[in-house]
């Protein structure tokens, strides 16, 4: 009889939550909606530092009263050097989906395959930007010589920060994919985060260097 | 059941009725199954029996394949080459205000349409649940709204580098005034 009510109880839930969710008022797991809250507050950061750059980054040594560097951070980009760490981060974002794929479907060994894959390729991509930045640093242009070059790596810089916690989180679990089962929401989210800090590239690719 | 019980049956396991081929090459199908708790529990746990599968198990999908990701992975590869190559526009077609105006509209297009695809496809965001769409579409408005309002109010449209945020003052025009005779 217990058996019956236990049965008939989990047939209720079915029809509550159909798909992967547990049993919340929102009928979104926990985390994965903590995730896109946090996403979404992460976007206004951005948009503040995107906002900062587009005003500061015409007015390099301007400001009275400080002797900052005339030189616009913008006049030493290395378009196609910055082009293909772009794409790496493309590749990323593919990788990080078929890793989450691949957890759902319960392949763990594809699932860590695809998981090392994307914390290497992001690892490529903050290489290339710390080289980049070491490159700028070496032509005169430090994070203090001008507004227009503190605009540019508090921005750019807080995106790469936010490339190095997503390596971490990804080599965390990948390496406790080793021990145990990994939950494929748990992959999922991180593959959230992930994909938003390749989204925030795309923006930051078009606006901040190729645009004019 | 215990607590790996209700683990392996969130994601872990094949659905019977589900094509062979989405599981070929993998651990689950090829080697040993991928969990000893899953092995043990099919078929006589209702909890693990699909109960709480994920949306991309095989039968259940309603997301893209991995086929339909590689094509969005390519789109989007060709985006951003076409967004590269508005970089040497100017040496290909010649300098002018025409180019740049084209290429920077282009380039505005191409990062929307990019933005979009990697949100709605790699995020999972048309097939998710609406509210996560509005929580996320909802931060986004807000910010730029936030900050095109910052943004206009500190004269970044008409401002050319002026570092106390003021438009140049207006040239000064004179009339002459024709003497009265």
């Amino acid at each position: 009889m217990a058996d019956v009510a236990e049965i008939a109880h989990e047939e209720i839930e079915d029809v509550e939550f159909p798909d992967d969710s547990h049993a919340t008022s929102t009928g979104i797991s926990n985390p994965k909606l903590a995730m896109w809250v946090y996403l979404a507050s992460d976007a206004l950061l951005f948009g503040g530092l995107i906002s900062t750059y587009l005003i500061y980054k015409n007015r390099p040594g301007e400001i009275p009263g400080l002797s900052g560097s005339p030189v616009r951070i913008s006049e030493l980009f290395d378009i196609p050097f910055t082009s293909m760490t772009t794409f790496i981060l493309l590749m990323s974002s593919l990788t990080m989906v078929m890793s989450v794929t691949s957890a759902m479907r319960n392949d763990q060994v594809r699932m860590r395959l695809w998981l090392g894959t994307t914390a290497l390729l992001g690892a490529l991509f903050l290489g290339g930007q710390i080289y980049e930045f070491t490159v700028f640093v070496s032509e005169g242009l430090g994070y203090t010589s001008n507004v227009s070059s503190s605009a540019f790596y508090t921005l750019t810089g807080f995106h790469g920060v936010h490339v190095a916690v997503g390596i971490l989180m990804l080599v965390a679990m990948l390496g406790m994919s080793l021990r145990q089962r990994i939950h494929a929401e748990a992959v999922e989210v991180i593959g959230l985060y992930w994909h938003f800090v390749d989204i925030v590239w795309v923006v930051i690719f078009t606006i901040v260097y190729l645009i004019p | 059941m215990n607590e790996n019980d209700t683990d392996a049956g969130h994601f872990g396991k094949e659905d019977p009725g589900s094509e062979p081929e989405k599981s070929s090459g993998g651990e689950s199908a090829v080697a040993a199954p991928p969990s000893p708790v899953v092995a043990s529990s099919a078929g006589d746990d209702p909890d693990v029996d699909g109960r709480h599968m994920g949306h991309l198990d095989a039968g259940h999908t309603h997301g893209p394949t991995d086929g339909q990701y590689f094509t969005i992975f390519w789109v989007l590869f060709a985006l951003t080459a076409l967004e590269v190559s508005t970089y040497f526009w100017e040496s290909w077609f010649g300098e002018g205000d025409a180019v740049r105006r084209v290429g920077v509209t282009v380039l505005l297009i191409i990062m929307v349409i990019k933005f979009f695809l990697i949100a709605g496809f790699f995020m999972h965001l048309r097939f998710d649940s609406a509210l996560v769409r509005r929580v996320f579409i909802f931060g986004l408005i807000v910010a730029m709204v936030i900050y095109t309002v910052a943004m206009s109010a500190m004269n970044i449209w008409t401002d050319n580098g002026n570092p106390w945020f003021d438009d140049p003052p207006p040239p000064i025009t004179t009339t002459t005034v024709p003497e009265a005779n």
